[in-house]
């Protein structure tokens, strides 16, 4: 989607996967005279350093993993060349690996939300058992969620946000941390897509005592719905803080209209949104990548 | 006030159990899952058996719905 936008505004760009450095991705990084020079050519397509002005990371595979002969040492020197290069030219980044990485951690972005005034159920991740048990008793309702996601290497192992029942027995927190949060009684989901500093939001009403939105079909659709002016001062400052170029904020609207903070994913998809709702997502994505250094818009 | 303990178990009492949270997963059944369009290296992008690209047909796309992708992001409609 992101891709037809750049081909009909006329945007250079090259699209590769790290995973096929180096049997299909050429790369080469010169440093001399005080000066750097870097290229990369895949299927015809090359691209100097010079001329780059933003890279759009958008699930890379390991890199060196389609090698004809990988090896854990070749992913690691790739990643040096590749991303030691990608790191030496002037250009912006959807998002900076650094700031990915850190995002990704739920328990920061509780923090981060805290601080950019969002409303947040309260949460606790503990390995501690009577203290989970605590927290059930304090709160009542109260759902365990991932904060990782299923266990890798198992497909079709799902792992959704339940709630947790009564007279649970907490010993295996021990085991590993468990990540338990106050319910929020949802009326209906809410995506909201930070792209620089355009924000689209889209709400879907959820089923009945349907808890993860993302199991379980309704017959509901997702429709755009404005961004109330709090909750938009509260993301501006949150991609702020994160050093986020894009994110996909996810909230559960409650009865009385509040909007929960439950994660923000800083590579959420955003393609089923955008085909259901018409919300030009994908175009301010192109927008963003195909402005240059002389352009100060955020 | 929080307050934790000294000791909980052994560690091999530890390892014996079942994390909580995956007290909580299922098996939902794996489908591979064949994506309609192939990636067009010249062009970069999916493309449909016609050579239209997959994105000129949204119903498609959100019938087939996200790839698991092993290989970046190439079959990812988003992109």
């Amino acid at each position: 989607m992101v891709v037809a936008e750049l081909h009909a505004a006329g945007t250079p760009f090259v699209r590769l996967d790290p995973a096929d450095v180096p049997d299909k991705v050429v790369l080469s990084a010169h440093y001399a005279h005080g000066g750097f020079e870097g290229h990369l050519s895949v299927n015809g397509h090359l691209l100097g350093m010079g001329d780059l002005r933003a890279v759009w990371v958008r699930r890379p595979g390991e890199p060196a993993a389609h090698a004809a002969h990988p090896s854990p040492w070749l992913t690691a020197e790739t990643r040096q060349a590749l991303f030691g290069m990608l790191f030496s030219a002037s250009s912006r980044w959807m998002n900076h690996p650094r700031n990915a990485e850190r995002a990704r951690l739920k328990p920061w972005q509780l923090r981060i939300a805290h601080r950019s005034g969002f409303a947040v159920p309260p949460t606790v991740f503990t390995t501690v058992p009577h203290l989970a048990r605590q927290f059930a008793e304090e709160h009542g309702d109260v759902v365990v969620k991932s904060a990782s996601g299923p266990p890798p290497g198992e497909p079709g192992l799902a792992l959704p946000t339940s709630l947790i029942g009564p007279d649970v027995d907490f010993s295996a927190v021990a085991a590993g941390p468990a990540l338990l949060q106050r319910y929020v009684p949802k009326c209906a989901d809410i995506r909201l897509t930070c792209v620089g500093t355009r924000l689209f939001a889209a709400r879907k009403t959820a089923g009945p005592g349907q808890i993860d939105g993302r199991y379980g079909g309704t017959e509901h659709a997702w429709q755009a719905v404005p961004v109330p002016e709090s909750v938009g001062r509260s993301v501006h400052a949150y991609v702020a803080l994160a050093g986020l170029a894009y994110a996909a904020f996810d909230f559960a609207e409650d009865e009385d209209g509040v909007w929960w903070f439950l994660e923000c994913n800083q590579s959420g998809q955003f393609g089923f949104v955008e085909l259901e709702t018409g919300l030009p997502i994908a175009g301010a994505v192109a927008s963003w990548l195909a402005q240059d250094e002389s352009d100060q818009r955020p | 006030m929080m307050t934790l303990p000294t000791r909980q178990t052994t560690c091999m009492e530890v390892f014996r159990v079942r994390p909580f949270t995956l007290n909580y997963a299922f098996q939902q059944g794996f489908r591979p899952v064949v994506t309609p369009y192939r990636f067009d290296e010249a062009r970069q992008l999916n493309v449909l058996p016609d050579g239209r690209p997959a994105v000129s047909d949204p119903d498609l796309l959100l019938a087939v719905g996200t790839t698991t992708s092993t290989a970046g992001s190439q079959t990812h409609f988003d992109d």
